[in-house]
Formats: C-alpha cells, sequence, structure tokens
C-alpha cells in the first residue's frame, strides 16, 4: 500500500512538473501546450459564473457539470481545471491499482506493477496537464469496473449511469455488465431474469443517468438534450481525423444516405453486443468493456488521439490476463505507434502545408485502422481468464 | 462622300465603341467610395497604401496587413494623428470559405487590442457550402507617424479556411487540355481558388463635424473603437487606397469525386473485412475458453 502511495506522489509531482511546464510554454511560445478544449470548458464555465448557459460557448457539446466543476478557473485559478483533470488522472491510476490487486491478491507486485503504466505513461500524463477532461469519464469507467468487482452493483449502476451521462459512448457498457449477473445456468432465456444483482445494477444506472440530466435539463433544457446527446448522435465529421471514414464521408457529403449511414453504424453494434453475449461472466467484464471500447473507437465515424485514452486506460487491469511475450507486446506497441505516426505525416502536410494529400490521408487512415484490428485480434487471442 | 468618309466613320465608330469599352472597365475597377470621395476634402492630400501577405500555408494562415498613408497639403493637421486624435482602422469582410474565430483573438492579448470580430456569432465547424456565418472584423490600427507619413504596426491576424465541396479533378483537366478553361477558380492539381476580398480603410477623427462629413463624403458605420461599445455605432470616412493586390487567392485543397466510388467500396469492403475477420477471433476464442471452462483450473485465484 505504501508503496502505491510513493508512486502516486511521484506521479503527482511528474504531472505537476508538466503543468508548470505548459505554463511557461504557453507565455513563452506561438505553438500553445494547453489543449484548445480547455479554453472551450473555461470559457462555459465563465457563463457559468455570469449566470448565463455553457451552451453560449460555441462547440461546448459536454454536461453542465463539466462547466460547474471548473467555474473557479474564472474566479479562483486559470489551471485548477487542470489541477482537477490531474487529480482524476492519478485517481485512474489508484483504481488500476484496486482492481488488478483484488484480482490477483495477496500478491501486490501485479497491482503496482500495472498502475506503473498509467503513472508514468507520457500520453495521458501530456493529455491531463493540456487540459482535457477525458480523465474524470476514464477515472468514471474503471470505478465501474471496480465496483463491480467487489460486487457494489448498486454503486456499479450509480457510476455507470453517471459516465452515461458524461460520456456516452459508455452505453453499451451494460451489456456485458448486465449480462453477467445473470443466472449460473444460461441460455438465451436467461438475458430476461431478474436478479437481485441485475435489479441493483439498473436501478443504480436508472438514478446515476436520470438524476444528473434532470437536473442539467432543469437548468438549460432542450439545448442540454441537443448539445450534449443528439449533437453527438447525429454528428458528420467530414474533417480529417483518424476515422477511416472521413474521406468516404467528406465525398458524399452531400448524398444524405440511409445506406451509408446504416453500414457505417451497423459493424459497431453487432461488435459490441456479439463480445457481450459470447463473454457473459464476471470474470470477463473487464476484457469485454475493452473489447467493446476498442471496437467503438476503430469502428467510429469520427476519431480523434484522445479517444485511444478510452481503451488504453482499461488495458493495465488486463495486463495479468495476457499472455503475451514482451517482445511481442513491444512488436505492437512500435505498429500501434508507427500506424499513428504515418497517418500523421500527410495529414500535417494537408492541414498546414496546404498539400492535396487526402487520397493518402485516408490510405493511412485505412493502415491504421488495420493495425489496430490486428493488434486487437492479438489482445483477444492472448486473453487468458486467468494466467497468474 | 458616303464611301470616302465611310472608313472614316467606321473607324471612328470602332474608336468609340472601344473607349466606351475602356471606359467602362476602368469605372468597373474604380471603388464605388473612391468616386464619392473625389468631393471628400477629408480624404484630400491622403495617399493611402495598404499592404496585405497571407503567410503560412494550409487551412490555417495569417494575414498580414499594413498600412503607409503620406500626407501632403491635407486639411488633417499631422498633429491630429500624431495626438491620437485621427485614426485609422480596417473594416473586413469574409466569405463562408474563411472565418475568423473569436475566441482566438479574445485568448490572445495582442490580437484583442486590436481586432474584434462584430458578428454575433461564428459558424466554427461547418464546411464552407453549410457555413451560415460570414466574418466581419474591425481591425483598429496604431499609427506611427513620422514627417508625412503615416506608416501603421503591422496586424497579423490568424484566418481559417472550410472544407471546400468536392470536385471532379478530371473534367478539370479536360477542360484545361481542351482550352475551354484558360483559367479557373479551380486547379487541376486539385486545389480551389479561395479569394479574400480587401478590405475597406476607414478614417475617423475625435470631435470632427459630423455634419460636414457626412456631407461630404462617402460614411461607412461602424464600431466607435476596438474597446468601446458594440451598439455605438461610429461615421467613418471610407478612405480610397492602393493595394499590392486586388484581393489575395489562396489555393485550398479539394477532394476529389472521381474517386469517390474507390473510396466508398474499398472504405465499406475493409470495415467488412476488420469486422469479420474480429468476429471470428471472438468466436474462436469464445470457444477455447468454454473449453477451458469445462477443465479445473489450477491457479484462479492465488488465496
Amino acid at each position: 500500500m505504501s508503496s502505491i502511495l510513493k508512486h502516486l506522489a511521484v506521479g503527482l509531482v511528474l504531472r505537476l512538473g508538466f503543468l508548470l511546464y505548459g505554463l511557461y510554454q504557453d507565455s513563452a511560445s506561438v505553438v500553445k501546450y494547453t489543449d484548445i478544449d480547455y479554453s472551450v470548458y473555461s470559457d462555459a464555465a465563465k457563463y457559468v459564473v455570469d449566470g448565463k448557459s455553457p451552451y453560449l460557448r460555441e462547440t461546448y457539446r459536454y454536461t453542465p457539470i463539466l462547466a460547474w466543476i471548473l467555474t473557479p478557473n474564472s474566479v479562483l485559478l486559470a489551471s485548477y481545471g487542470k489541477i482537477v483533470f490531474l487529480l482524476f488522472d492519478l485517481l485512474t491510476s489508484y483504481l488500476i491499482y484496486l482492481i488488478v490487486r483484488h484480482e490477483t491478491r495477496p500478491s501486490d507486485i501485479w497491482s503496482v506493477s500495472c498502475s506503473y503504466l498509467w503513472i508514468y505513461n507520457p500520453l495521458p500524463i501530456v493529455i491531463c496537464t493540456r487540459g482535457s477532461s477525458e480523465s474524470i469519464i476514464l477515472c468514471i469507467v474503471l470505478a465501474v469496473l471496480y465496483f463491480f468487482h467487489v460486487e457494489a452493483y448498486v454503486l456499479t449502476g450509480l457510476f455507470y449511469g453517471f459516465s452515461v451521462h458524461f460520456k456516452p459512448y459508455t452505453l453499451p457498457h451494460i451489456l456485458p455488465l448486465y449480462l453477467s449477473l445473470g443466472p449460473a445456468q444460461s441460455s438465451w432465456k436467461s438475458i430476461f431474469y431478474l436478479t437481485s444483482s441485475r435489479l441493483k445494477l439498473i436501478l443504480g444506472s436508472a438514478v446515476g443517468f436520470a438524476l444528473p440530466t434532470a437536473i442539467c435539463y432543469y437548468f438549460y433544457g432542450q439545448e442540454f438534450l441537443q448539445e450534449t446527446y443528439f449533437y453527438h448522435a447525429t454528428r458528420k465529421d467530414i474533417k480529417h481525423n483518424f476515422s477511416l471514414y472521413f474521406y468516404l464521408l467528406y465525398l458524399n457529403s452531400e448524398n444524405n444516405s440511409l445506406f451509408l449511414k446504416l453500414v457505417s453504424f451497423l459493424p459497431q453494434i453487432v461488435l459490441l453486443s456479439t463480445v457481450a453475449i459470447l463473454f457473459p461472466s464476471k470474470k470477463h467484464a473487464s476484457f469485454c468493456i475493452f473489447v467493446q471500447t476498442y471496437c467503438f473507437v476503430i469502428f467510429n465515424k469520427v476519431c480523434t488521439s484522445q479517444y485511444f485514452l478510452w481503451y488504453l486506460s482499461i488495458l493495465p487491469v488486463l495486463i495479468p490476463k495476457l499472455k503475451i511475450k514482451w517482445t511481442h507486446a513491444a512488436i505492437l506497441l512500435v505498429v500501434w505507434y508507427f500506424a499513428q505516426f504515418a497517418w500523421l505525416l500527410p495529414a500535417y502536410y494537408l492541414e498546414f502545408e496546404g498539400r492535396n494529400t487526402f487520397m493518402y490521408v485516408w490510405l493511412e487512415s485505412i493502415a491504421f485502422f488495420c493495425a489496430n484490428i490486428g493488434i486487437l485480434v492479438q489482445i483477444i487471442k492472448s486473453y487468458h481468464k486467468s494466467t497468474l | 462622300m458616303s464611301g470616302k468618309y465611310g472608313s472614316t466613320w467606321l473607324g471612328f465608330c470602332f474608336l468609340l465603341i472601344a473607349s466606351c469599352q475602356f471606359g467602362v472597365q476602368c469605372v468597373r475597377f474604380l471603388d464605388t467610395s473612391e468616386i464619392l470621395q473625389r468631393n471628400c476634402s477629408y480624404v484630400r492630400g491622403l495617399h493611402a497604401n495598404l499592404i496585405r501577405f497571407i503567410t503560412k500555408e494550409g487551412f490555417h494562415r495569417d494575414l498580414e496587413d499594413t498600412v503607409e498613408v503620406t500626407v501632403t497639403n491635407s486639411p488633417i493637421p499631422m498633429s491630429h494623428f500624431t495626438s491620437g486624435e485621427c485614426f485609422f482602422a480596417i473594416l473586413g469582410k469574409f466569405r463562408p470559405d474563411v472565418f475568423v474565430d473569436p475566441y482566438e483573438i479574445e485568448q490572445n492579448p495582442v490580437l484583442y487590442d486590436s481586432i474584434r470580430v462584430l458578428n454575433n456569432w461564428t459558424d466554427l465547424e461547418n464546411p464552407m457550402w453549410l457555413a451560415v456565418s460570414n466574418t466581419t472584423v474591425f481591425v483598429q490600427l496604431t499609427a506611427v507617424p513620422t514627417g508625412n507619413l503615416i506608416a501603421t504596426v503591422e496586424v497579423k491576424m490568424p484566418i481559417h479556411f472550410r472544407y471546400q465541396r468536392p470536385v471532379s479533378h478530371s473534367r478539370l483537366k479536360n477542360r484545361l487540355s481542351s482550352n475551354r478553361l484558360v483559367s479557373g477558380p479551380i486547379n487541376p492539381g486539385g486545389y480551389v481558388a479561395v479569394n479574400i476580398p480587401l478590405p475597406k480603410l476607414l478614417l475617423r477623427c475625435e470631435n470632427w463635424d459630423l455634419m460636414a462629413v457626412e456631407e461630404q463624403c462617402h460614411t461607412v458605420p461602424a464600431v466607435c473603437s476596438r474597446h468601446g461599445d458594440k451598439d455605438e455605432m461610429c461615421s467613418w470616412i471610407s478612405v480610397p487606397f492602393k493595394s499590392n493586390s486586388k484581393g489575395n487567392t489562396v489555393f485550398i485543397p479539394v477532394g476529389d469525386t472521381d474517386s469517390r466510388v474507390l473510396v466508398t467500396v474499398l472504405t465499406l469492403l475493409v470495415v467488412l473485412g476488420g469486422k469479420v475477420f474480429l468476429l471470428m477471433t471472438l468466436v474462436r476464442e469464445h470457444r477455447r475458453h468454454k473449453i477451458q471452462d469445462s477443465q479445473p483450473e489450477p491457479r484462479e485465484h492465488l488465496d
């Protein structure tokens, strides 16, 4: 226990160091360290302080709770939000430790080692200190997994419901959670059996989602629903991004084809439900949620680098269950990074050099998609419910 | 008679038509404000030049403006510019291809000091053909008078280009090769020309006789100053100026509709392949886990 606290303290110092460096870069360089989204949240929080709707800030498409949390940004300290995000990031590391410890107890080696993967991971450190709010949702998802593992189903439901309120991408997580709480003798009919655990989960989820949603609706009405939920459902982002659909959507932007909408939506639905149906067990819950999230990101119509954290944050929890050689894992990591950099090069030339590299960006997004499919398949293959 | 002078009359008529056409062209190039300002004594003696450059490449660029005004026999004394009583501003209107991000301006103290986005709402996300807002920008210039020359401090305004409607690249190539399209808004390499029109150069002096100004000169209503009230409008004189360009043209990459079928089919095939591969792996692993479950587990929980 003391060992993890020491590492969390080091992680805190590390993150504060990055935060201070960011302040320096923002003041000294034309290229800002702070994420553009941070100014969106801060502006929205400022509107809240002024008694106005956070949705007056264009491109603010989050729950108003985020703006409420960040109100001290304009009245106390501009970096307040970043401090909140880095604390959530550390809490995520601690939850990784708790989940792995629960599965591998009494040994502490795995749990501490797995939490290192988050505490000292430069990707989340940079993302949270730049002012991205992702650390909050990652922390909530890991809290869902933790409470699920310790069989606190009401709390699991509450956190799950709140996670859907916060970011709707977590919606499919209910399937593996719900199905794994079924009766011992499983058949297709068991889907409809309401065990006490399932009831607790459903009730918790309903309250966790409905309560914050009702409060937000009370304050901001239809505008809140439109910006936070409906916008994401109908979003059609044709600007280049990691998704392999971007060029297809751009070239077909004027045909409002139902066929294309369905074709881009169906693979996600099929995969997300198949995972949950094939592995309906408590011990597979983390695995299912990981695979679901990974599939959601790579098959999504929009994909940015922040989305990668959604599945990367669950990966450390799975590490003890992956039978994979270090060299093999290292190769997969290199492939993942290489595919990203290979995409970034033509994307840079398109956006900042004005070269017509649409075709190359699209080809690289296909390569990145294939790399991700390959990596996910390797992870699925190397997954064993217990390798300890 | 008619035979003798016929060719002369014909030549005269030809000359008349040609000169009329030239005149029409000349008038077309003259700004309306330029014609109106001929009677405006306030701009007489002010010889303005706008030097505009667009720097950087790609979708995010900087618009760099400097104004140089030579003052010769102007009714406005030079001291009015030195004391800050009279000042210049630029009023720029952009088409939907381009926008200025008001939040970006607000967050940069240097930009915030001189630039003001006048439209209440700016569409920051939509492509050109869906964008519903045109950006209007007011830039207050800081004048540095030396002798009879007033040079303004260079203003570097970040501008952002929107995605353009995809076009067929080959059709344009064919039109170009068959000389049916000498020069057009689209470059065969897959770029669309986006024109940034020249702005209006405005002049205003505190405490001047507004009635006399409005009587003589073509005035433009605009905000009184960068930090003034948005609803409080002032009358500015539109100053005619020369520029190093007649509006800058920027080439922006555009998608090729010729590859629509290829991109659509290949993307969907890759998605289908990826999905099938993942499903097969999941089913295979599910079977393996089932077999594993039916066998005794030696070390599932260490406790």
